[in-house]
């Protein structure tokens, strides 16, 4: 179990830092929250072990670490939003300069 | 009753009046000076508690609960953020009742509140995950203060925002890997839970702060940030936001590595302090200057961590104080100056300042500070900190150190000389007494080297010795 959590964290950062390489803004931020997934897979695999149930009263019996998903929670909370933010950012770049190339938004630079 | 929650309801309360005057800018002003105040009156009260104040959150035992800890160090950078806040705030406020609010932007305001509130948590945290909760709070308002100026170029908010999330991605791996290895989130229990040095999640933490800290090869953000920023936004990220970088340095390498790989920072410190000091030099923009300046200034607080004495930890956090007043106060003179023309180049602002001579001595004062000049307190931060240098014998380094003074000296005098004698039309409004009294703090404070700069020193020493705990400390260090 714990190597497909480690292939799929391993996917989703090496897709994301691919993305990143690029020039398009959107690509990048949607880059930076691949990479920001990874990471919270990561942390599920840190809190996971197998045979172990999810942490509801009812169902009874050896629970995986509740604070591990409280603390997965938080962070996909936050990395959305921060997601959100880049990709606003990027809407509005793409709307005053009529382009998301980063190349060419160096134009200003001093 | 201890005065610790109020550092976190104030701004809590400042945040709901703001949101409550949106559209009110002058109230708006005034709620966050009131804001600030109040928090600096409680931290100082903490300060003069005189002895390290924890609780937990909600009651709850510690697992769930969320431990909050004022130790000296917590104790000094939660001072010195309400005195950087109130400065900014009456330059906030002076602004407004001019009529020139950097931006009409209705969420530009609560960045202030939000970033006092994500600070003063970040100081008082004891517990590694409700520290990336905040370090994240610190970034989103941030970005509001770089992306929401007048004339700020988007492009320097992206630059910034997307490298301060790859930050937090890698502080955020550093922090379950260390939770996965000891099955704990308290700073002391992981600390004292690991028993060797944590290889595998220090690298993580160190790009983090890095990043956030601006140190030479993560920097590329910063510059542009303070120079797109307004001048209140740039004195708080200069003031204390790249600080955040360095107090998590200080406060996670001794619990997580001990003693270990500090030859590290030295190398990166003497970098950042040439490099930025070069760059510095070249620029011809005035803030984007200042920025620069900042990357050189905090290698001298990363070579002093690379010397690892108490001593030497004790001047990198008094060099952390000075750097933050006078670079505030030379980011309110030279942001009350390009605020009026309307540009912050060099070639625009040349003479600008040739009437104004309480702007001039303000520049003066906070040069002088960064170059390290008696009476201020950057003399006694770069006194202890060459002087550590020296019982330690690392001359090559000490040298590196003394070039980088040097060029320190060169940059501020060029600027200093550009700005306030260079022929040019020289601005003939005279300042507002708000400006007068924002100015005067910022030289009071600067000058507070003349009679306090023992003590502010010896505070920052006894807060280096708390850094360390003494049973995590290798035989071999030095007592």
């Amino acid at each position: 179990m714990s190597v497909l959590y480690g292939v799929a964290v391993g996917i989703l950062v090496a897709v994301g830092i691919y993305q990143l390489l690029g020039r398009d803004l959107l690509r990048i931020a949607f880059g930076i929250y691949l990479i920001f997934n990874g990471a919270n897979l990561f942390i599920m695999t840190a809190g996971t072990v197998p045979g172990r149930r999810a942490p509801f009263v009812q169902l009874g019996g050896p629970f995986v670490d509740p604070l591990v998903q409280a603390m997965v929670l938080t962070a996909i909370v936050i990395g959305f939003g921060l997601a959100t933010f880049l990709m606003m950012l990027a809407a509005r770049l793409a709307q005053t300069r009529d382009t998301l190339d980063a190349e060419r938004m160096d134009e200003w630079k001093r | 009753m201890t005065l610790l929650p109020w550092l976190l309801l104030t701004p809590l309360a400042g945040l709901l009046a703001t949101l409550l005057a949106t559209n009110r800018l002058t109230w708006q002003a005034w709620i966050i000076l009131v804001m600030s105040l109040g928090s600096l009156g409680a931290s100082a009260g903490l300060y003069m508690g005189g002895e390290t104040v924890a609780i937990v959150a909600g009651g709850w035992p510690v697992p769930l609960g969320i431990a909050l800890r004022a130790d000296m160090l917590s104790r000094i950078m939660l001072v010195l953020t309400g005195t950087i806040f109130s400065m900014a705030a009456v330059y906030h406020l002076g602004q407004t009742l001019r009529g020139a609010t950097p931006t009409r932007n209705t969420v530009y305001p609560l960045s202030f509140p939000l970033l006092l509130l994500a600070l003063n948590g970040i100081f008082l945290t004891g517990d590694f995950f409700n520290f990336y909760v905040f370090f994240e709070l610190v970034a989103v308002s941030s970005y509001l203060l770089v992306s929401l100026g007048k004339h700020a170029p988007l492009e320097a908010a992206w630059k910034y925002s997307a490298q301060s999330v790859l930050g937090s991605i890698c502080l955020l791996i550093g922090i379950v890997s260390l939770y996965g290895k000891t099955g704990a989130l308290e700073m002391i229990e992981v600390s004292q839970r690991l028993g060797e040095p944590a290889y595998w999640s220090a690298p993580f933490f160190l790009v983090a702060f890095l990043l956030k800290g601006a140190i030479f090869p993560f920097h590329f953000w910063q510059p542009d940030a303070h120079a797109a920023a307004t001048t209140t936004g740039s004195m708080l990220l200069a003031g204390l936001l790249i600080k955040v970088g360095i107090y998590g340095l200080l406060r996670f390498w001794p619990l997580l590595m001990g003693g270990e790989l500090l030859d590290l920072f030295l190398v990166l410190g003497a970098a950042s302090l040439i490099f930025g000091a070069v760059a510095a030099w070249n620029q011809p923009d005035a803030k984007r200057m200042l920025g620069f300046s900042s990357i050189s200034q905090l290698g001298f607080v990363l070579m002093a961590m690379g010397w690892g004495t108490i001593g030497a930890l004790g001047a990198a956090i008094l060099y952390l104080i000075s750097h933050s007043l006078a670079k505030a106060l030379l980011f309110m003179a030279t942001g009350a100056l390009s605020d009026r023309v309307g540009s912050t180049r060099f070639a625009e602002l040349a003479g600008a300042g040739r009437r104004t001579p309480l702007l001039s001595a303000a520049y003066l004062v906070g040069a002088m500070s960064l170059i390290g000049l008696p009476p201020t307190l950057g003399f006694f931060a770069k006194i202890g900190l060459l002087g550590e240098g020296v019982a330690a014998q690392e001359w090559s380094w000490v040298a590196l150190a003394g070039l980088g003074s040097l060029m320190t000296a060169g940059y501020c005098l060029k600027a200093f000389q550009q700005l306030f004698w260079e022929d040019g039309a020289p601005l003939t409004e005279r300042p507002t007494p708000l400006m007068v009294t924002a100015v005067s703090l910022g030289m009071t404070l600067v000058m507070l080297g003349i009679f306090a700069g023992e003590p502010i020193w010896g505070a920052c020493t006894a807060a280096a010795q708390e850094l360390w705990p003494p049973e995590l400390r290798p035989p071999e260090f030095p007592q």
